[in-house]
């Protein structure tokens, strides 16, 4: 049997980390069994050794964090959270995947983890009227500004909220990656300078509220960021939060869609922020739409396969994740599995290209768009 | 068996797709470019940092640029170098590679004691590949081009893998010697943001003239270079027919395919 | 009469085939103007091929003989040839950018303080004697079109592909010269060498290359190859994740196409990408997305699934090869 070396060290950052749940496990292996990429790692395992301070396991870089093994653990252990300390260790070990120190650099050069660059952070807004000095302050991810496909899904909500009477800002000088792949990474010390920057570049704007595009950046602004003694001057809304807002308020009115759709809920926003009906008001009122909900949902939801940085570091394991939650939206018959998060869109379309099932992949934003044709 | 000074050239370029070109001056616009380190550099200062941490010895950046080159220089500390060196004058200007390894050689028998030097490959902007058997010429030294790995075996004696056409080879080389990196053979690690407060605030760069390395006005810049550049000219990319076909799979497998037999023929 | 020296590299007895572009391009230069071209040709056996390159343009060739010299090595080919042009004081010396090229040139110019342009695209003498060359930067946009103006001999690597070897010619003048190998221990020695096959993708005339839209799958794109007689190239992210080996990429990083056609399949056309396709006579281009980069640097441009439309493709070029 070989010889463990106890690190208390260890074991007492990742309790931290865990926000003191980790103690809590005692190995039922519930998370191994519902962990959506099973086999490929073993929960379980990795929540063994982080709770008796062994050297840390490489595994920890697979895990997508979309929580579904949270939300079974029956003791309430935060294992997404166990997972993510763990990488904070793993990264001052220097044992991280070379894509994703690739990807920092990127943020850290370009401010986007493309490596795009920066001035052209705000070419999807030409010919939309972006004005500055007003208060609703337009938040995008990187992938929303410089993603071709994506930028339709900004250029959409713009509108739609032109439409709406909503004026809004868009900060695209200062405004920069909001971190979401750093913290996945577990690197703290430019996540630190990043998150304080972007809040001193939004402070600029004076806005009363601050609308966000992607699930991670809401997680990040509301979560992350106050742990790292940056905290966002406004409220901070996911953009399906502020259209169920307008069309229940009646400022808006959704047009007409004739079809049936089926809602992914994209891991950051439900479970990890409990964002579960503000999307599904905004498809249930558009007109002649067949709202059908999959097998799994709302906090039974599966992932996309791009969280936890698999997106960046191109785990192909995470493709199987992503097929299977397609096979579910085919099995409910739907025409359209509508989401609201860059990722999940990506993920979804890309494997499209390769698997071919009967499916439309849209943005909340695009269906509410579509309707009003 | 430890080494001593381990020493990395290191160049700041413009990202070679952000270069704007004027064709009315025939001027090149860097000011909208990013700039970074020189990616082959960074590899190089990679491969200097786990030679450190292998053998020990200390990684001193050296570079032959202008004063806003120093945040630059001070990332290389804050990814692990234990100290940067820039050489910064006036008289530089203009130099090509011939007094640029000439500047870089003075600088580096300043800071003595070197074990191995290593270099990027090229860099993203000039591309020449020239400087570092250069720079090992001023010295009398041996050098390697196009090296992917370096393994001291021996106190004074190292193994190194250098690529060529189909494949590599595995040289020894006796010691002190200089190495030019290749491209992308290893993934330089991510910046320590804390170094980099330090760096930032505490650190001092050794800044030094073409006077402090004993050269003479005649040998660098412009008079120092055996080359000059007559004048500019944009390549512009071939124009193309840019015809789209579109249709079910089928219609276009068939144009396709008429379209590949004509050419074939 | 000025002498043009032109460095060939060999491998075993075997030529480096863009040394030979070289010595033809000088030998083009030399006739405009009455100059002469000197080979220079280093190896341990190599007194009996030496001859062949006057056919290339060579009008006499230096032959160096000696066991260490069978391929390239940093030492005995720098202090050797150096040597030679210490003695014989040529105007001109020009060798391929190859990487081997690079190395010896680099170590030369600096030793003669003389002036070194770099992977020339295009070469040529002024009225002064002056060496005029095109040298391209930033990624390949722009050309500084650079002369020689001290030191001797001017000096140039040439980039490979831009001239093409004849045999017009015909055999040289063969000087064999004593090595004179340093007799103590060299500082550089050789003790491996591992060599897999080399598919040299910046000759081929055809060529089909993968993109990320396969998914990493190369089989419909292999097959289109094979049924064209063409060579396949993937594009970078296919190699970064380990579908294809670094040799066969394309771009500002890997290899520039020089080919007749080529047919490429589910690539988007970043910046880096296309910088290598630029000199490809026609591109064709196959892609699901009609806003994708590349439209804009390909001839034709089909829009649609490459799983759709290349195994009907195939079917229809099968037994048409050409």
């Amino acid at each position: 049997m070989a010889r463990l070396r106890l690190d208390f060290e260890v074991r007492d950052r990742v309790m931290k980390y865990s926000y003191g749940t980790l103690s809590l496990c005692y190995q039922c292996g519930v998370c191994t069994a519902s962990c959506l990429i099973s086999p490929s790692i073993s929960v379980r395992r990795i929540v063994r050794e982080a709770q008796i301070g062994v050297a840390t396991r490489e595994d920890s870089w697979k895990c997508l964090t979309c929580r579904y093994c949270d939300t079974t653990c029956p003791r309430g252990v935060r294992i997404a959270d166990v997972i993510l300390g763990e990488r904070v260790i793993l990264y001052e070990r220097k044992m991280v995947p070379e894509r994703l120190v690739d990807t920092l650099w990127r943020v850290y050069e370009t401010g986007n983890p493309l490596g795009s660059p920066m001035r052209e952070r705000s070419v999807w807004a030409k010919g939309l009227n972006v004005e500055s000095g007003v208060d609703v302050l337009l938040y995008t991810c990187c992938m929303n500004a410089y993603d071709r496909r994506l930028q339709k899904v900004t250029r959409s909500l713009v509108e739609i909220l032109a439409k709406a009477g909503v004026k809004v800002a868009y900060a695209w000088d200062g405004e920069s990656c909001c971190g979401d792949i750093v913290y996945s990474v577990g690197e703290e010390y430019f996540l630190e300078e990043l998150a304080q920057r972007n809040v001193e570049a939004m402070e600029r704007f004076k806005p009363t509220l601050i609308v966000v595009t992607s699930p991670h950046m809401y997680n990040m602004l509301v979560n992350v960021y106050p742990r790292y003694k940056a905290k966002p001057p406004a409220p901070v809304v996911h953009y399906t939060q502020l259209l169920a807002e307008l069309i229940t308020s009646g400022r808006f009115k959704p047009g007409r869609f004739n079809g049936t759709v089926t809602y992914h809920d994209p891991c950051y926003l439900g479970r990890w922020n409990n964002i579960y009906e503000e999307p599904r008001t905004v498809l249930q009122h558009i007109e002649g739409l067949k709202l059908v909900e999959m097998e799994h949902n709302r906090s039974n939801s599966l992932c996309c396969g791009g969280g936890g940085g698999a997106f960046w570091s191109e785990n192909v394991e995470a493709r199987g994740v992503t097929r299977r939650r397609l096979r579910e939206a085919t099995a409910v018959e739907s025409q359209v599995m509508a989401t609201a998060c860059p990722y999940c869109i990506r993920m979804f379309e890309d494997e499209l290209k390769i698997s071919k099932y009967p499916l439309a992949v849209s943005d909340v934003v695009e269906v509410l768009a579509n309707s009003l044709r | 068996m430890s080494l001593r000074n381990i020493i990395v050239t290191l160049k700041v370029t413009p990202k070679p797709e952000e270069i704007r070109f004027d064709p009315v001056t025939k001027t090149i616009d860097r000011s909208k470019a990013t700039n970074e380190i020189n990616p082959a550099d960074k590899n190089a200062l990679e491969m200097a940092l786990q030679l450190r941490d292998r053998y020990g010895g200390r990684v001193i950046v050296v570079s032959m640029g202008p004063p806003f080159w120093e945040p630059f220089l001070k990332l290389a500390v804050a990814m692990g170098a234990d100290d940067a060196v820039l050489i910064s004058d006036r008289a530089l200007a203009g130099s090509d590679t011939l007094p640029t390894s000439l500047t870089l050689a003075r600088a580096i028998q300043k800071i003595g004691d070197y074990d191995i030097i290593l270099a990027g490959e090229e860099s993203s902007d000039g591309g020449t590949g020239q400087v570092p058997p250069g720079i090992a010429e001023w010295l009398g030294i041996p050098h390697v081009t196009y090296v992917t790995s370096i393994d001291i075996i021996e106190t004074g004696k190292a193994r190194v893998k250098r690529t060529i056409k189909g494949g590599y080879e595995i040289l020894e080389v006796d010691m002190p010697f200089l190495a030019s990196i290749e491209l992308g053979c290893n993934t330089p690690r991510f910046p320590d943001f804390r170094r980099k407060r330090w760096a930032e605030r505490e650190f001092k760069l050794k800044v030094w003239s073409t006077a402090d390395l004993g050269l003479n006005p005649e040998e660098v810049g412009f008079k120092g270079s055996a080359t000059t550049v007559d004048t500019l000219v944009e390549l512009k990319p071939p124009e193309r027919l840019k015809r789209i076909i579109t249709g079910a799979p089928e219609e276009v497998a068939e144009e396709l395919a008429r379209i590949i037999r004509e050419l074939l023929r | 009469m000025k002498d043009i020296w032109v460095f060939v590299e060999q491998d075993s007895g075997v030529f480096e085939e863009s040394s030979l572009e070289v010595l033809t391009k000088a030998r083009e230069i030399a006739d405009a103007r009455g100059y002469r071209v000197t080979g220079v040709l280093l190896g341990r056996d190599v007194r009996r091929i030496a001859g062949s390159l006057g056919w290339y343009g060579a009008h006499r060739v230096i032959a160096v003989e000696h066991p260490i010299l069978e391929s390239y090595l940093s030492e005995p080919y720098t202090n050797i040839i150096g040597g030679l042009i210490e003695e014989r004081d040529p105007d001109y010396f020009l060798a391929s950018a190859t990487r081997n090229g690079r190395d010896l040139a680099g170590r030369l110019a600096v030793r003669f303080r003389t002036g070194l342009q770099a992977h020339v695209i295009n070469l040529d003498i002024a009225e002064d004697g002056s060496l005029i060359g095109h040298v391209p930067g930033f990624g390949g946009n722009i050309v500084a079109v650079v002369r020689n103006v001290k030191g001797r001999p001017q000096m140039a690597t040439v980039a490979l592909g831009v001239f093409r070897p004849k045999k017009l010619w015909g055999e040289a003048e063969v000087e064999v010269v004593e090595a004179k190998i340093d007799p103590l221990e060299p500082k550089v020695r050789r003790v491996e060498v591992v060599r897999k096959g080399y598919v040299d993708l910046s000759k081929s005339k055809r060529v089909v290359v993968g993109g990320m839209g396969t998914g990493g799958d190369l089989t419909l794109v292999r097959e289109l190859a094979r049924i064209i007689k063409a060579d396949v190239g993937v594009s970078r992210p296919l190699s970064d994740i380990g579908v294809a080996p670094k040799d066969i990429y394309i771009g500002s990083t890997g290899v520039s196409l020089n080919a007749d056609l080529a047919v490429i399949v589910g690539v988007s056309g970043a910046p880096h990408f296309v910088s290598g396709i630029r000199n490809v006579k026609t591109v064709i281009s196959i892609n699901k997305d009609p806003e994708a980069p590349i439209v804009e640097y390909s001839d034709y441009f089909a829009v649609g699934d490459l799983f759709e439309i290349l195994p009907r493709l195939i079917e229809k070029l099968r037994g048409e090869a050409g």
